[in-house]
């Protein structure tokens, strides 16, 4: 550089140089201040650089030496030193307080002139002091100014550079924040580095996203820039009221320079830092607005600008995706974990045989999978009138007690049956059917009903109430749905398999009884015809040789057993006939005491007992006569085998029968034979042989008995003997007869 | 010779006494297991016991069953008198029945009579 030249004009050359090699605006501002201090002699040298037109405060501020009290700092100027800025025109002053207060620091020599460009303000350059000096000249103006005019392109450059590396850390952040939506890493970390990447793109104090959940609440509610203790003394997340609800309400974005003062402002919770201005944009896609993500208080300006709301708007986007995509996740690991438990419920249901155990699985899984406080299974029974079983889940066995007899399976739960259909409700008392529940049943509020259908057949119903957080859903309810219709087939099931298992017993003890019937018929059969035979061929054989009294008493037991054979059989075809329906009676009145009498007559076998008759005289009966000689002889010969003297026989009228009483005093029946006494072929288990019997006597007093439309049955004696007792109709029991009464 | 008849079926007594008779011999009769236990312990000691199995109380096996566990009355020889033709299948018999005989009900005049001799003699 040539060193002959004027110095002002070689320190504006080396300025200018500066500026167009170094891009650093405080390395110019420096050599500005520095060359002014120089060339104009000055103590002290100050450029402030102004945020903007309208604050007048400087943000920056570069010096060369000290100024007087050192009142020259970043800040909005008071005094002398704000008219530079506010009347836009060089200040020559000569011993000035530079502040408003006068008594306050003073310079010998003041010039102040705005730093400015094509009329729009930078800043501002303070010149005080000079040795010696008076007033700055008009050359030193010039001077000055010139720099000053430096300086305006210096600060214009490094502004340029720096919205220029702005746009640049800009683009890098959006960069980053979609990257972190398209990693699909967990959408909370993504919506983190969201709003983090927002509030220092658009260099504000306060950003939050906050994701609209139930009734509005904003749940999550992600913020960042506020002190933890701070946040802890504010307390719950913002309900999304005022602007914000403004935001998610019209879907579109809001830009205040003063919070307080849109129309929606309901001001901010107590503990919160002042916000003023403020950017809020809605999380918004397809239509639908999932939340929002607001700023506030930008830093470096008075309010945000088009280009923040841009970049706020283009962030928020990537959070809805990211929102978007969390919740199809969300839905399609709900449709994988309801069909792993339907699953799970099927098999439980293949593994378990017991019909019980099956719908307590069912009933259990049911109130897990849809978070539900209580469930319960009511079974209808066959005829599909009361409940057979009621199965439940959530409710402790000593409330179960408190609570008294199950439902009836009337109110909402009838509702579910009779209308087949599934029954939601946000609250069970809502349902007009509703009939409130038990004392001491725990409050029941969301509900969820579903019938157990079978082939259209209702079987009963599974219900659910008290929903965990909320009202049940429809995917709740396709989920019941599909685990009721496994309940209806297990039930079904269970049903079909009693049946089964019924009808194999009863075959089992057909069969049973039928190998019982031909052991016992062939043996009886035998018996009579060992005596028989035998003693035909005794006679035939040997008749010579034989005792005439001896051959008689053979002779005599072959017609005996004969005899015996021919009741047998006889009683063999009189149940066959029984069986088919085809024994006819024909009734007719019976004087009771003297038929019975007549029948006592008939035995020899009691002719040497002590037989009581207390039948008063004037008793009737309608009956069939040979049959009803038939009961009273099976009874009497039963009694003289079996039992013991004295035989009383008695009768009473008792409500619209004659009751027939005999009554013996041997040791009575064994209480297992009482079960069985009028089975067929069935015989005491002592008994065996020493007693005549086919087996059959019983079964026909009984069948006989119930063919006049009477009853039989036993009654141990007391103390001692057995009784048995016979009703027999009244002859005025007849219908018309009673009409003419 | 003294055979013992014990059945519950009085006809069957009936029959048997008679067909024993004619052949002249002694006959005694019972109709329960009870009652032929009575007749032993009394001293009256048969020459052979013709022995029902299936009679009420207690039945022929227990009879006999009581016989072979007591050294005084071991030694009757029994004829088994049943109309189950398989009795030489049951357990019991193969327990209790190695030295007795067996006629089956109905049974002949001239097979009792030489079942009971031959029996009688054997012992």
């Amino acid at each position: 550089m040539p060193t002959s030249l004027d110095p002002t004009a070689r320190a504006l050359l080396e300025a200018n140089l500066a500026l167009a090699e170094d891009r650093d605006v405080h390395t110019v501002l420096e050599r500005v201040v520095g060359s002014v201090r120089r060339l104009l002699d000055a103590e002290y040298v100050g450029l402030g650089i102004t945020a903007d037109e309208a604050a007048l405060r400087i943000i920056d501020l570069v010096e060369a030496g000290r100024s007087p009290g050192d009142v020259i700092e970043e800040g909005t100027p008071t005094g002398p030193l704000a008219r530079p800025l506010i009347e836009r025109t060089a200040i020559r002053l000569h011993d000035v307080a530079l502040t408003s207060d006068p008594i306050g620091p003073r310079a010998p020599t003041f010039l102040g002139l705005p730093v400015q460009r094509s009329d729009r303000l930078r800043g501002v350059l303070y010149v005080i002091g000079g040795v010696g000096q008076s007033l700055h000249t008009d050359r030193d103006v010039e001077v000055a100014e010139a720099f000053a005019a430096q300086a305006a392109i210096a600060i214009d450059n490094a502004r340029l550079y720096d919205a220029v590396d702005q746009r640049a850390s800009m683009s890098a952040a959006l960069v980053r924040a979609v990257g972190a939506v398209a990693s699909e890493r967990d959408p909370e970390e993504v919506l983190d580095t969201i709003v983090e990447v927002a509030r220092k793109l658009v260099d504000a104090e306060f950003a939050a996203l906050g994701v609209l959940g139930e009734d509005g609440v904003l749940d999550p509610f992600i913020h960042v820039g506020m002190d933890p203790a701070v946040v802890q003394r504010i307390g719950d997340p913002p309900v999304g009221e005022g602007v914000l609800r403004a935001v998610t309400v019209e879907g579109r974005p809001v830009r205040l320079e003063d919070l307080t003062e849109h129309p929606a402002s309901v001001g901010f919770p107590e503990h919160h830092p002042p916000m003023t201005s403020f950017l809020g944009v809605p999380l918004r896609i397809a239509g639908e607005v999932l939340g929002n993500l607001y700023l506030t208080n930008k830093r470096s300006g008075s309010e945000f600008t088009d280009a923040d709301e841009e970049l706020v708007t283009a962030l928020a986007g990537q959070a809805a995706v990211a929102l978007d995509r969390a919740r199809a996740d969300a839905r399609v690991q709900g449709t994988v974990a309801q069909l792993r438990s339907l699953l799970r419920a099927n098999l439980a249901l293949t593994g378990e045989l017991d019909p019980d155990r099956v719908l307590q699985t069912i009933v259990d899984l049911s109130r897990e999978l849809v978070d539900a406080e209580y469930a319960a299974l009511g079974v209808l029974d066959q005829d599909g009138e009361a409940l057979e079983a009621f199965i439940h889940s959530g409710i402790d066995a000593e409330t179960v007690g408190r609570i008294g007899p199950l439902p009836e399976g009337r109110g909402v739960l009838g509702a579910v049956i009779v209308g087949k259909r599934p029954i939601r409700l946000r609250d069970l008392a809502d349902h007009p059917a509703s009939v409130g529940f038990p004392g001491h049943h725990p409050p029941m509020s969301s509900f969820l009903g579903v019938p157990l259908a079978y082939h259209g057949k209702v079987l009963g119903n599974l219900y659910l109430t008290n929903k965990r957080g909320g009202e049940f859903t429809a995917e709740d309810e396709d989920l019941v749905s599909a685990l009721a219709a496994q309940a209806a087939v297990a039930i079904e099931n269970a049903r079909v398999y009693a049946h089964e298992r019924d009808l194999v017993e009863r075959l089992r003890e057909v069969g049973q009884m039928k190998t019982e019937f031909v052991s016992l018929v062939s043996h009886e059969l035998r018996t009579p015809l060992v005596a028989l035979r035998s003693g035909a061929e005794l006679l035939a054989g040997s008749m010579e040789h034989l005792d005439p009294v001896e051959a008689g008493e053979v002779l005599a037991a072959i017609v005996r057993q004969s005899t015996r054979l021919q009741l047998l059989i006889d009683n063999l075809l009189d149940l066959s006939r029984i069986d088919q329906g085809r024994l006819k009676v024909s009734m007719s009145v019976l004087p009771l005491r003297a038929f019975v009498g007549a029948t006592l007559e008939s035995l020899p076998q009691l002719q040497d007992w002590d037989v009581r008759m207390e039948i008063p005289d004037e008793l009737d009966v309608r009956a069939d006569e040979f049959y009803l000689g038939q009961v009273l002889t099976n009874l009497l010969v039963n009694a003289t085998n079996y039992g013991a003297p004295p035989l009383v026989l008695s009768a009473r009228v008792e409500d619209d029968a004659v009751v027939l009483e005999v009554r013996d005093h041997g040791p009575g029946l064994d209480p297992i034979v009482e079960q069985q006494l009028f089975d067929r072929f069935v015989r005491g288990p002592q008994t065996g042989d020493a007693v005549p019997g086919s087996g059959l006597g019983l079964a026909l007093v009984q069948a006989y008995v119930e063919s006049f439309g009477g009853r039989v049955w036993y009654e141990s004696g007391d103390p001692e003997g057995a009784c048995f007792c016979v009703a027999l109709p009244l002859p005025q029991s007849e219908p018309e007869l009673e009409e003419d009464l | 010779m003294r055979v013992l008849v014990v059945d519950d079926e009085p006809d069957v007594r009936l029959v048997a006494r008679v067909t024993l008779k004619a052949a002249g011999i002694e006959v005694d009769e019972v109709g329960s297991g009870e009652e032929a236990l009575v007749r032993l312990a009394d001293g009256n000691i048969p020459d052979v016991m013709l022995l029902d199995i299936r009679m009420p109380g207690i039945d022929g096996w227990e009879v006999l069953r009581s016989l072979r566990s007591n050294g005084a009355f071991a030694a009757i020889p029994v004829v088994i008198f049943t109309a189950h033709a398989s009795v030489r299948d049951a357990d019991e018999f193969k327990e209790l029945g190695q030295r007795s005989y067996v006629v089956t009900k109905p049974f002949q005049r001239d097979e009792l009579i030489a079942t009971v001799q031959q029996a009688a003699v054997v012992a």
